[in-house]
């Protein structure tokens, strides 16, 4: 029904309806920043690529071909965003940032409901993002795409250029890695 | 051995509900009932997932997500020239319909008025000469770019409801048929205007929906 929606919803703005345009940003804001969010590590330039990514879609809709699906579209403009940003910006500041910023700030809200499970919780959040970390960039992209943003193999195909069998291979090596990465906390009952 | 590599090949796909085929998930269902060690494998991928999924939950900031409509309408407006946003009712044709209303609305009193005005001179056949049919030819020659951007206003009105009337039966009839044959009605009827390639497109998107369902 959404596919539909999304379809409608451009053929109007194309027709210059402005209320089908607020309506797509509504809908598609929260999954494109916490996208791009992931992929920066910064809440500022999220904010940042994320107005860039509806500007472009703004001014790109008139090529928007109904036969490719509107979402995965708008995923592979943020992809792109994410990766023009990566470029641009050197690569030691990302790295600064590092995992703790994205599982520090639910942490901090509770913070004084239980200290000590949050402390185990942030670390069990640390392992895990490590273990994340060491995943190829195919494997990760791959990964976080299909994990955490609830994207299909084909849609992921498609926002990468890459064949679906391509990212089933990167997604079964990722999940096969981190499985023997997490092994050692999972025995020793840290994670 | 090799078919046993198969099914084991299988098991990412199975845990992450990738495969489409349900005879396939049936088999290999069978399969996990007679191998324990697959099982295992099994359990231990979702393991892996259960632990890892957790983590993809971020707390966004409501703050900056509730004003991100009016950052993108003003980064829009602070394009520079080259980057002006796109015009989409320039882009299929359309005039803007509400101050042309406006216009129309106040054109229609002032020929109203004017013709009042003139009636006792021009149309009355005691004082004036001319025959009736000729006396209106003339009447209706004067607002004639008027009328026609009235008439444009009335065809785009007319597209407009074919449009809505076309996407209609698409989303909630489903019929690529009747789809099809709306939109080359509108097509017809949108010739010369941008409408008439959207038209074109629903009909292509239409077609190849009607011959994937064959």
């Amino acid at each position: 029904m959404d596919i539909l929606e999304d379809e409608i919803l451009v053929t109007k703005l194309q027709l210059g309806d402005q209320d089908a345009f607020d309506e797509l940003m509504r809908r598609y804001k929260h999954r494109i920043y916490a996208y791009i969010l992931r992929s920066v590590k910064n809440y500022e330039d999220a904010e940042e690529l994320t107005i860039e990514v509806f500007f472009k879609v703004y001014r790109a809709l008139h090529k928007w071909q109904p036969q490719a699906k509107f979402s995965t579209w708008l995923y592979k403009i943020a992809y792109n965003v994410s990766i023009d940003h990566h470029r641009s910006k050197k690569r030691q500041i990302t790295q600064l940032l590092d995992n703790n910023l994205l599982s520090d700030e639910p942490m901090a809200k509770d913070l004084g409901s239980n200290p000590e499970k949050l402390i185990v919780e942030k670390d069990r959040h640390r392992v895990i993002n490590q273990a994340v970390d060491h995943l190829s960039q195919n494997q990760k992209k791959v990964f976080l795409m299909n994990r955490y943003d609830g994207l299909q193999i084909k849609e992921i195909a498609e926002i990468l250029g890459i064949a679906e069998g391509t990212v089933k291979i990167h997604l079964h090596r990722a999940i096969k890695k981190l499985r023997v990465l997490l092994q050692p906390f999972r025995e020793n009952s840290e994670i | 051995m090799a078919k046993s590599k198969y099914w084991e090949s299988l098991c990412v796909d199975y845990v992450c509900n990738t495969i489409k085929d349900k005879n396939l998930i049936a088999d290999f269902e069978t399969y996990l009932q007679n191998h324990p060690d697959v099982q295992n494998e099994i359990a231990a991928l979702k393991n892996t997932l259960a632990t890892t999924d957790p983590i993809g939950k971020i707390d966004l900031p409501d703050k900056i997500l509730d004003d991100l409509e009016i950052k993108v309408y003003k980064r829009l407006a602070s394009a520079k020239p080259t980057e002006k946003p796109l015009s989409f009712s320039h882009k299929v044709g359309i005039i803007p319909t509400k101050t042309l209303w406006m216009q129309g609305s106040l054109l229609t009193i002032m020929l109203l008025a004017l013709g009042l005005a003139l009636k006792p001179f021009v149309i009355s056949p005691i004082r004036s000469n001319t025959p009736i049919s000729e006396v209106e030819t003339k009447y209706s020659s004067i607002p004639l770019p008027n009328r026609q951007k009235r008439m444009e206003i009335y065809r785009q009105q007319e597209i407009q409801r074919h449009f809505e009337e076309a996407i209609e039966t698409k989303h909630l009839r489903n019929d690529d048929w009747s789809t099809t044959s709306q939109f080359r009605l509108l097509r017809e009827n949108a010739k010369g205007t941008g409408w008439a390639k959207i038209a074109d497109q629903q009909i292509q998107v239409a077609q190849a929906s009607s011959s994937q369902g064959f």
